[in-house]
């Protein structure tokens, strides 16, 4: 007699059962309050790595933006300061200021003085040559001799100034667009070498031009061009000769690694690292009911792991080549098949079941996974890196540092805990914190001016540890990747 | 001792340890047995039972009096068995079940009270889905709508799921009947 709305079974069962309860064991409270004791340590824990990023953050922000104000502003301290040198064409006046070039000229041969300075205070970027001009006399209409000292670059490419920009030391004046006489050597011949450029006119596509300038202070400029062209198979600029002593000295390049090492930018990288890693998986089960430890051992398992992520690399002040990256990942674990583990129990202690017997003979189980194992995390790394100068303008950045982890799983990779119960793996995998331990290597080279592809390889290691009633189970999770980034220098100043 | 309800939550909000095991002294029994219901071995009930009590003991601030504390411990009990149980896909997907007919639910015999231990042996032989279905409908007293609801299956599967878990219990206890006027 099925009556839906009175239903017998069911009050019968409401009674039996109305003031049911069960008597506890003693250890549960025990493991109650131990936990009650530790999660507000966890939490602390946590919240102290994520108050130490912060602040690890905050500290590299504030030792880094001084130094970025510093290069911003360097136009606008440098129009207070002394030194002046003017230049006329026929058509155009140009003023020159700089803070700190104050060089008095006695004789026109005077020796660059300023050239050091301008290795170490100026941003340079790729195709940047240093050049000299010499004013021969005070006198109105005095002649300017420049040449080129040598190139920024290790590169042994000659370049051509065309298109060129000068800048006086540090102070960024277009000449070029005033001036021309730079703008109008040919690129076949490109180098001024030992060339007394005399300005007639700025429509002038001559060698040797004449320049009328107005000079108040005959200096010894050093300044700076950029190159727009490159051409070949033209002199080991190296080996540029000194004016002063007629090709037989050498002039050292000035090639300088701060300009492709990121003491004075801020890097950000965008990332994507594709690779395999392997999980090997080991219980340590020591069950209440048996009084009994034993160890399982699960043979790897194969994931493809995708990672994709971004990271700010912030140079450390005071050092050229160490940076410190923080950033943020994305990875995915795919099981690249179903696979049949195989268990190996590995007795540690108390035999006295027959049970274990049982499993110490058998020695192994298989178990067939019934659905592919998915892990995915998320990931907060922090590393130091440090930049090797490379072949032209690349470098290679090795790096080390930790992740730190939230893990969560899926698919039904099949397991036992101990010889009494199986347990799917990615219950076992669920909302896991863990720091990872991470190395890797990253060749860069740049694309363009600031922008940076590198190709390299990362490995990433950790154990996630996770409690299922009496068992411990470590799951080592490891592997090699390789990938590839698109870095791009914040704030590297072309000038 | 706290002699209040809302006196022995907000110490427990507060991590009063006493007030901890004053809640677990006085609610721990009866969840214990929420989660014995759900749970086919008795270290797993323990297990959630553990998550349980922890739940409850982060959770407390969230606990509004719009229920008895009892009753919102033990729907904290009864959803983490749920999870416990999808996370080990012992719940498998219902799509389809046919109902039991009408006339083989004759439970016109039944008319004493089951003792309790027998009850539990009969629910531990139930499969996972009708365990499930019967713990909700019979002893959280929760509709058809509702239990479909959480268990996002359909209406119908859990009226059949019901009916098919009542005519195992039928079938149990007439056994258990005939065993006992064998014995006689």
């Amino acid at each position: 007699m099925n009556v839906p709305n009175n239903d017998m079974v069911k009050k019968l069962l409401q009674e039996s059962m109305q003031h049911s309860t069960m008597p506890l064991r003693d250890e549960l409270w025990d493991k109650l309050a131990s936990e009650l004791e530790t999660t507000p340590k966890r939490r602390k824990a946590i919240w102290f790595i994520s108050i130490f990023s912060a602040v690890l953050v905050s500290i590299s922000a504030a030792l880094y933006v001084p130094t970025l104000l510093n290069n911003t502003n360097l136009h606008a301290t440098a129009k207070n300061e002394n030194s002046k040198t003017t230049v006329s064409s026929t058509n155009t006046k140009i003023e020159t200021e700089t803070n700190y070039t104050k060089v008095p000229v006695k004789t026109a041969d005077t020796k660059i003085s300023t050239a050091k300075k301008l290795e170490e205070r100026h941003i340079e970027t790729p195709f940047v040559a240093v050049v000299q001009s010499k004013a021969t006399s005070t006198k109105k209409g005095a002649k300017f001799r420049t040449t080129l000292l040598g190139t920024e670059s290790n590169n042994n490419k000659g370049y051509a100034l065309k298109n060129s920009k000068l800048y006086n030391n540090e102070v960024a004046v277009t000449i070029n667009e005033s001036r021309g006489e730079l703008n109008k050597i040919p690129t076949a011949n490109p180098l001024i070498e030992n060339k007394n450029n005399e300005v007639k006119d700025e429509n002038t596509q001559s060698e040797n031009v004449t320049q009328t300038a107005n000079v108040d202070a005959v200096t010894d400029v050093v300044v700076k061009a950029d190159i727009d062209a490159v051409v070949e198979n033209t002199s080991e600029l190296n080996q540029v000769s000194s004016p002063e002593k007629n090709n037989n000295k050498k002039v050292k390049n000035l090639k300088s690694s701060n300009d492709i090492l990121p003491s004075n930018n801020l890097n950000i990288a965008l990332r994507y690292t594709i690779g395999n890693a392997q999980m090997r998986v080991t219980n340590f089960a020591r069950p209440a009911t048996v009084h009994r430890e034993f160890e399982t051992q699960v043979e790897a398992n194969s994931f493809l792991k995708q990672q994709v992520g971004f990271a700010l690399q912030m140079p450390l002040p005071k050092t050229k080549q160490w940076a410190i990256g923080l950033g943020f990942n994305l990875a995915k674990f795919q099981s690249k098949s179903l696979q049949t583990y195989t268990l190996n129990y590995i007795p540690l202690r108390d035999t006295t079941f027959a049970i274990f017997d049982y499993a110490l003979a058998t020695n192994k189980f298989s178990i067939k996974q019934d659905k592919a194992m998915q892990i995915s995390q998320w990931e907060l790394p922090i590393t130091a890196m440090y930049f090797i100068p490379m072949y032209g303008k690349s470098r290679l950045a090795v790096s080390a540092g930790a992740n730190l982890s939230r893990t969560q799983s899926s698919g039904g990779d099949f397991i036992n805990v101990n010889e009494f119960e199986t347990q799917a793996l990615n219950t076992v995998l669920q909302n896991l914190w863990d720091v990872q331990w991470l190395l890797g290597a990253q060749f860069q080279y740049p694309l363009r001016d600031k922008i940076y592809m590198g190709v390299g390889a990362q490995w990433q290691s950790t154990t996630l540890q996770s409690n299922i009633g009496y068992t411990t189970m470590r799951s080592r999770l490891q592997g090699l990747q390789y990938g590839v980034s698109l870095s791009y220098d914040i704030n590297n100043k072309k000038n | 001792m706290c002699k209040t309800e809302a006196e022995l939550v907000n110490k427990c909000i507060k991590q009063d340890r006493l007030a901890q095991r004053q809640l677990y002294e006085q609610y721990g029994p009866r969840l214990m047995h929420v989660c014995l219901r759900y749970m086919q071995h008795v270290e797993e009930a323990e297990e959630v039972f553990h998550d349980s009590l922890m739940k409850v003991f982060t959770k407390m601030d969230s606990f509004k009096f719009n229920s008895s504390l009892g009753t919102w411990i033990y729907r904290i009990g009864m959803f983490t068995a749920l999870d416990k149980l999808r996370a080990n896909k012992k719940l498998m997907h219902i799509s389809y079940m046919a109902e039991v007919p009408d006339e083989e639910l004759d439970d016109s015999d039944w008319e004493t009270v089951p003792q309790e231990e027998m009850v539990m042996q009969w629910i531990s032989k139930l499969s996972p889905n009708k365990q499930v279905v019967l713990n909700m409908h019979v002893f959280e007293n929760l509709k058809h709508e509702e239990i479909a609801q959480i268990l996002g299956v359909s209406h119908s599967a859990v009226r059949s799921l019901y009916s098919r878990a009542k005519k195992e219990l039928i079938d149990l206890y007439k056994q258990e009947v005939k065993k006992h006027e064998c014995a006689k």
